[in-house]
């Protein structure tokens, strides 16, 4: 319990400092809301909020989940031969350095709008820091480990469940643990390029709508909702990630 | 001593004396300035502003106007509302719905007496009239919108389809979706790229906001009323000049905002139907009070009653045609 005091602490002075800067240079509601006034939202609208929320987490954790499954592959498939591996691997960089604002369009145009597309944009936000911590895990085994396999003549089998993967866990974990929170963004990105028609509504429909209209204290505890859901994420995926790293007893290596 | 005061005071005068001797406004009065954030990027349905600068009007009135180009997602009615621009443009069914949220913003003229909001369709999917809409697969409109939610009130099975975020490209590419536009700007570019398109107005269905109303704070109105009615009545006279010869601002809209190329001046001559009004920028009570009740019971707004405070006729008493 003791661990969580100095952030609650950290919390009560910024919303105080927060009402107060308010208060003391007089700044307009249609700058900053009062938190008294994101805390209505919160009360009145948490209904609405709620269901935005699980909207958009459902399209995130798919999206996660995804990226888990296909960066792992991609990752073993490199793994397995140096050919493969160098000729992927710019590939791999470049395409993570186009923006998810340019990607999402693109994939609009494929697979059409709606979840699928939404899923596929979290997802491929979510893929390079699975691909790129776990073949650093698969990739870096010490010399001695690799010359005594190739002197029991193991198989490349062999050598990847019981070399490989031990050796990748812990950057597996820490690069799921970057993800999570990429997969919010992904979610909400896909979101915004395909409004959900109207009946369900994901966060990035309520953060459009509200700054559309002004409400600015309603996109406050949209964007809030939106962190929350990421820390959720981030925070479940870390305790699993160590509570694996701890059974299973992998050596944590620096990447 | 003596000789370091003498030049110090050289100094001064020179200083202090000559920005007013070459000055070429001596003895005229004082510029106003005033800033003007447009809804969206330059084009044919800000004519009459731009003409009002490039023609001197304003300037002859005592206005330094500074226009300033939208785009999407910029707040401008909430930068007006906090006084970083004096004025700004808003459709009417907007400056409702940010009033219900305690934006102190009014509309003081309406250009558009016909909202110029529609949809079009492709000419081959079969989709000729607004009975027809339900069929098509795709809306690529913004369902945050007013009006999106008056079309599902008067077509609930539209529901059901897909929204997605304005694209002409994606309308291209499919046949069977529909696409958000106005009627003097997408239909035009639709059809210099060769695509056959039917064009359906939102007002032919009831939903008839005045549209591209100029606004200002209510603080503003408050402090400076003298200045306001000067951007108004001359912004008025500005827009039957524009009308009458739109070259010289047309010139000035393609200058900043050449992706319009030549579909501009056939831009234009649609605005003329669309605005055509006994008094130019005329505002009725019925007009709004219908506008506000549409919006209560979309749920947009609480309490149709807001709209009382929501636009002024102050400065348009005077007639004129």
């Amino acid at each position: 319990m003791k661990k969580y005091v100095p952030s609650v602490i950290l919390f009560i002075t910024f919303l105080l400092i927060w009402d107060l800067a308010i208060r003391s240079f007089n700044i307009s509601p249609f700058i900053l809301p009062s938190p008294k006034a994101v805390f209505e939202i919160f009360a009145d609208q948490h209904q609405e909020l709620l269901d935005a929320t699980l909207q958009s987490a459902l399209i995130a954790v798919a999206g996660f989940v995804l990226s888990i499954l296909i960066g792992t592959i991609i990752s073993l498939l490199m793994s397995q031969s140096k050919i493969i591996e160098l000729s992927i691997y710019p590939y791999a960089i470049f395409l993570q350095a186009v923006p998810i604002v340019a990607i999402a369009p693109v994939f609009i145009l494929w697979f059409g709008a709606g979840t699928k597309s939404m899923i596929l944009i979290s997802m491929i936000i979510s893929l390079f820091p699975i691909v790129t911590n776990v073949s650093t895990g698969l990739r870096s085994i010490e010399k001695d480990v690799m010359e005594m396999m190739w002197l029991y003549k193991a198989s490349r089998w062999q050598i990847l469940w019981k070399v490989r993967f031990p050796s990748a866990v812990p950057n597996f974990v820490i690069g799921a643990k970057t993800s999570a929170g990429l997969a919010v963004v992904g979610a909400i990105v896909g979101e915004y390029f395909t409004g959900l028609s109207g009946e369900s509504r994901g966060l990035a429909f309520l953060i459009q709508s509200n700054q559309q209209n002004a409400n600015y204290p309603f996109l406050f505890a949209t964007s809030i909702s939106a962190a929350l859901l990421g820390f959720i994420i981030f925070s479940v995926v870390s305790t699993l990630g160590e509570w694996i790293i701890k059974k299973g007893h992998f050596e944590r290596k620096v990447s | 001593m003596i000789k370091i005061s003498l030049l110090l005071v050289t100094i001064l005068c020179l200083v202090s004396c000559s920005p007013q001797k070459s000055s070429p406004l001596e003895g005229t009065q004082k510029l106003e300035k005033i800033r003007l954030k447009l809804n969206w990027f330059p084009e044919a349905e800000h004519g009459g502003y731009f003409h009002g600068v490039v023609s001197g009007m304003y300037k002859e009135a005592g206005l330094d106007v500074e226009i300033v180009s939208g785009g999407p997602g910029n707040p401008v009615e909430t930068e007006v509302a906090v006084e970083r621009f004096e004025f700004g443009i808003a459709n009417a069914d907007k400056i409702l719905a940010v009033r219900e949220n305690k934006l102190p913003i009014i509309g003081l003229f309406a250009p558009y007496q016909k909202s110029p909001r529609c949809l079009l369709a492709h000419k081959e999917s079969g989709i000729n009239s607004w009975d027809d809409i339900v069929k098509t697969k795709q809306l690529i409109v913004n369902d945050t919108k007013p009006y999106y939610a008056y079309l599902l009130k008067q077509y609930p099975s539209l529901k059901g389809i897909q929204t997605i975020k304005y694209s002409q490209a994606t309308f291209m590419a499919n046949k069977e979706s529909i696409m958000q536009g106005y009627v003097n700007s997408e239909p035009i570019i639709m059809k210099q790229k060769g695509i056959e398109v039917k064009v359906l107005p939102v007002h032919d269905i009831g939903f008839n906001p005045y549209a591209s109303v100029l606004i200002t704070s209510e603080a503003m109105l408050k402090n400076n009323p003298e200045l306001v009615a000067k951007m108004v009545e001359v912004t008025r006279h500005a827009w039957l000049a524009y009308l009458a010869d739109p070259q010289a601002a047309n010139h000035e809209i393609l200058k900043r905002n050449p992706e319009l190329g030549n579909s501009l001046s056939e831009s234009m001559h649609i605005l003329k139907d669309y605005m055509q009004a006994d008094n130019f920028g005329e505002m009725t009570d019925q007009r709004w009070l219908i506008l506000a009740e549409q919006l209560q019971k979309l749920g947009i707004i609480k309490d149709a009653s807001l709209v009382k405070s929501a636009y002024t006729t102050e400065f348009i008493k005077n007639n004129l045609k």
